[in-house]
This record gives structure tokens, sequence and C-alpha cells, in this order.
């Protein structure tokens, strides 16, 4: 370490100085990686600096023909002894290849441990070896793949072996089957991974069964399944540990058919998301799935097509929801607008025991277009209308399930926006 | 983070005794809270500028190089710790920054000379989230910023000769062509 510092009055440059290199790289680390190397003609000391960090991030600049130049400098310019912790590479259409084998191989040889993989949107074919050339960074233990929603595929080997992985993000991807059964299981030898995200996945007719089997698995998520038309893909579920899962937008004619082989005792959350109306039964098939749930959160959208759907009878439905449900959330779509001072809504239990409205609300506050507004309807929704406080009573949350099972909802919005929900109970 | 500040126990003993017979005594935070609680426990910091203030230990806590005298001290309020590396003024704004939760919003009206004291200070200190605060909130000041704007900002001699810049500008062309679109 460098101590210019005379004694008494130190000098704020002296004190500066006294900072280890480490601490220097710590902050260029949060530039881009780029400007951060730039800093090399500061002084001799920052000479040589930026050959020591353990994070890159390669980020696009406008030449993109210089950016396979700039990146394989970078890599074969840093010091080789310290590993790389945590790189960010973009993946063009014109360098595609190089930068992708050069890099990674670069990573898997000095133990890479997060690694994100931004996919250009001009990219028109990826060849089918980055998926398994993605193996050999057997250190990863963060894997984010982002798309730009590019016309091609990232294609995943049958089975993707990366033993100390605990978050994988996947965008865009495509499995392979496993052998000729149309069924993918690529997850299963993750044997670290605990959150797993899938966006746009894409199945083919070969992998028309996507098998998510993992024995440490947590938190799911699972977003937009794409497939062709002339069939319905599945997801067989065998995640025993999984604690929190969310579905989130299904498109009505896109929905799959989900199913879960394991108990799930440790599940906790289930959100399920979804921007366009979707047939009602097929979120009550989602939800029977996790029936053992503690907190339900449906969007909205998906409530008041349940209640409508149950009221015009069109759906016979019954959510058979255990006693472990404790509290559950509607979530309001910030496109909805609802105007918070019209929205008057009574709850009736009509049976032996309770004859009165078991709460009523109604609130005359400033109207609602912002999404906190939406989420304080919200809150109301859950926390007045279905949740805790409106079930917490002797008769616990089996008996409001209950209702649920056998009630007839009524949900009436009129031409003011104005909503009148009832719950009424047949028995 | 580097390991600096390496005063042994018998030496911040000895130190504060010291501090303690001279300096005298600034009451920083609000008194009435001081109770039988924990939250209301006040551990006394000397500055650089030979203040004492008394901080709250759930900000102390997170000094990693005194925490492990309070350990020690536990409910003993007599204890001065010496952190001869911070002035009062610098303290108080650590302070603003932890009861803030590290808004970055705050670091936002820091002077640069202030950013960087506070810097040499978490370091110091071994204050881990505040340091990992304060870089961010550096790296955001000398973002898309040119060469000089960081060598001013850190007040470092440039001591290459023209040639010797020119040279390595040369060699490192490839990090300096073309202009990054974020």
């Amino acid at each position: 370490m460098k101590t210019t510092g005379v004694s008494g009055e130190r000098k704020e440059e002296d004190r500066l100085s006294d900072l280890s290199d480490e601490v220097l790289q710590h902050i260029l680390e949060f530039l881009p990686t780029r400007q951060a190397i730039q800093t090399c003609v500061i002084s001799k000391r920052w000479k040589n600096l930026w050959k020591g960090f353990t994070t890159l991030t390669f980020r696009s600049f406008n030449e993109i023909d210089k950016y396979n130049i700039y990146v394989s400098q970078v890599l074969s310019n840093r010091d080789h002894s310290i590993s790389l912790h945590k790189m960010h590479l973009t993946v063009f259409n014109s360098t595609a290849s190089k930068v992708f084998i050069n890099a990674i191989n670069y990573a898997s040889l000095h133990d890479l441990h997060k690694l994100t993989l931004v996919i250009d949107s001009e990219v028109k074919q990826i060849p089918n070896s980055f998926g398994s050339l993605l193996l050999n960074c057997k250190c990863l233990t963060f894997l984010d793949i982002f798309d730009h929603f590019s016309s091609s595929s990232l294609t995943l080997p049958a089975s993707f072996p990366l033993p100390f992985l605990k978050t994988l993000h996947l965008a865009n991807v495509a499995f392979t089957a496993k052998g000729d059964n149309n069924y993918a299981e690529p997850f299963s030898e993750c044997t670290s991974l605990i959150t797993l995200v899938l966006k746009h996945s894409i199945h083919s007719h070969s992998t028309q069964t996507l098998c998510i089997s993992n024995h440490n698995v947590s938190v799911l998520r699972m977003e937009k399944i794409i497939f062709q038309h002339t069939f319905i893909p599945k997801i067989v579920l065998s995640v025993p540990k999984l604690t929190s899962i969310t579905l989130a937008n299904i498109f009505f004619h896109m929905f799959y058919e989900l199913s879960c082989i394991c108990d799930l005792p440790l599940l906790n959350e289930v959100k399920i998301d979804i921007w366009i109306h979707v047939d009602s039964s097929i979120n009550i098939h989602y939800i029977r799935v996790f029936s053992n749930v503690r907190t339900l959160t449906l969007s909205n959208r998906i409530l008041n097509r349940m209640l409508t759907n149950l009221y015009m009878k069109i759906v016979n439905m019954q959510p058979s929801l255990s006693v472990r449900l404790e509290s559950f959330k509607s979530q309001m779509d910030s496109r909805i607008i609802i105007y918070e001072d019209k929205v008057k809504m009574r709850f009736e239990r009509k049976d032996a025991v309770l004859t009165q409205p078991l709460l009523r609300v109604s609130r005359s506050t400033r109207p609602s277009r912002c999404r906190r507004c939406h989420c304080s309807v919200a809150a109301t929704l859950a926390e007045k209308i279905l949740g805790c406080s409106l079930f917490h009573s002797a008769t616990g949350f089996g008996i409001a399930l209950g209702v649920i099972e056998v009630a007839k909802l009524v949900i009436a919005p009129s031409t003011e926006v104005s909503g009148k929900m009832c719950i009424r109970d047949r028995l | 983070m580097a390991e600096r500040g390496e005063s042994s126990e018998a030496v911040m003993l000895k130190k504060t005794e010291e501090e303690k017979l001279r300096k005298g005594k600034m009451i920083v935070g609000d008194e009435s809270k001081a109770g039988y609680e924990e939250e209301g426990k006040k551990v006394k910091l000397v500055t650089s500028d030979g203040v004492t203030m008394e901080v709250e230990i759930s900000i102390v806590k997170e000094m990693e190089i005194i925490q492990t005298f309070i350990g020690a001290t536990d409910t003993d309020d007599s204890f001065i710790f010496p952190i001869s590396n911070v002035s009062s003024h610098i303290l108080n704004q650590i302070i603003e920054l932890v009861k803030g939760e590290y808004d970055q919003e705050l670091a936002k009206k820091l002077s640069h000379d202030e950013l960087k004291e506070i810097l040499v200070a978490a370091n110091y200190l071994n204050m881990k989230t505040l340091f990992h605060f304060i870089a961010t909130a550096i790296a955001n000041v000398i973002q898309n910023k040119s060469v000089e704007f960081v060598r001013d900002f850190f007040g470092i001699v440039n001591d290459f000769t023209e040639e010797e810049e020119a040279e390595l500008r040369k060699t490192n062309a490839w990090a300096f062509e073309g202009v990054d679109e974020d």
C-alpha cells in the first residue's frame, strides 16, 4: 500500500491513496467495464487496476464490429491468476459465435460464478452448441439468459448438470427431449437450484411435456409458454421443496396442462397473474394443483372472470382449497380504472346463523387512477372482503372456503364502474 | 474490503482513557429515548476533531471495527472509542445515511469531498453496507465522465509523461474506441 501521508495535516489525496486497490476496484466495477478500463491512464498506480477486476460488464456499444475485439482484448489482457466472478455478455448477430465461444471458454477456465447473457434482438441463429458450452462453466451459481425477443432461441441440452447453480433465469429458450417420448426434463441435475424463472419458453412437438423435476427448487416462476397450436403442452412438476410459484401472462389460447406429481408440503405462496381473460376452468384447474397453499394471489381480472362465470353458470366449478389457506389477495391490474369512491362492496352470508352482512365497505376518497390507489382498493378487497379479517373467526378458513365452494358469487359492475359484490351461501 | 484500523484492544482502551480525560462532551441524538431497551443504548465515539458523540448502538453495530469491543463491554457505558480517521461532520453524515436506510437520494445531496471522506471512513470503520452504498454513489458520480474528471475527483496527480500516456492509449486503443450506447 502506498503511504505518502506525512504527519500532521494529511491531505485528502493522501487519505484516498491510502485506500487499497481492492477499494478502488470495488468502485470501478460498478462502472461499465469499458469506462473502468479507460481509467488506466489516470496514473501509474491505476494502470493495471482493471486487470484485477472480478466483474466484467460487456455492454453494447455502437460499433458492434469492434465489440469482438474489445471483449477478447479485455479477456486476454486481464490478470489470469485472478478468477472471474461475474460477467455480463451480449451476443450480437454478426459476432455471436466468436464472442460467445471465446468468452465462455475463458469463463470456464476462471471459475465464473455469475453469468448474464443477453441475446440481441438481431440474432438470427444460435448454434445448438451454445447451450452445451455453458455447461463447461461448472462453478456457475447464477445464470440469466436474457433475450430481446430475438427470432431465434437458445436450445438447452437435454440435461443441465450445473451442480452449484442456485438461480436460473431463462428467456426464449427451447428444450431438448430426453428420449423418444416427447419429454424434456432439463433441470433435475441442477442439484443446488433454488430459483427457476422461465419466460417465453418454447415447446415443440418433441418437447411437448416439460418435466420440472428438482429436489431443491423453492421458487418457480413461469411466464408465457409458447407452442404451436397442434398440441397442448404439458408441464409436470416434481418439486417437493416448492414454497412459491407464479404463473404469469397465460393467454387464453395458450394454456397448458399443469400437474404436480409430488406433495408440496412447504407451499406458501401461489400467484396467478394473468393479463388476458382466461377460461375460468383453467384457472380453477391451476388453483386445484396447489390446493394446500397458504397465500393465494389472483389478479382481479381472474377474480372478476371467475365470479362472472359462476354467476352466469358458464362453469361449474368447485375450487377445492384446503384449510391451509390463510390469505387470499386480489391483485389490481393498473389498466383497469376504478374510482374508489364508486366502489361499494357488500358481503352477505345468508345462512341459519348469520343474517347480518358480515362486512360492508363503502369508501369515499379521490378517484384512483394511479397504481397506488389500485393497491389500496386491492388491499381493501384482500383484507376486508376476502382475507383474514373477514374470515378470521371461529369458523376458520375452512368455512370461508366452503363458502366459495358452494356459493353463488355475484359481481355486477354497473356502467359507472361501481361494483357490488355479494357472497351468498346456498346452504 | 481492506483490513485496516488495526489498533489492538489494549491500545484502544489506553487511548480511550486519554480521550476521556482530555475531551469535552457532545451529546448527539434524542436523549429521552435512552432507556433500558437495547435500542436506546448509545456508545461514545471520539472523532478526529476531538468531539465525543453518543451514537445509537444499532448504528455502531454496523462498524465492525468497534463491534468486537461492544460485545466485551456490553452494558457498561463508560467506554469511549476513538475513531481517529473520522471527523464529527462525517460521522453525522454517516448517521444520517444509516438512519435514512441508505437511500441513494441522500447521496445526491453529498458533496464530492463528503463522498470521499465517507468512503475513507466506511473503509476504516469496516462498515460493509455503507461501503457498498458509498462505492455505488461514487460510481454514479463518475459514470460516463472523462478520465480527467475521474482523476480530479480522486485528486490524483498524473505521473505519466505525455509520451507514456499516449503509448498507453495506443496499446489499449480497443478500450477507447467506439461510444457506449448507454
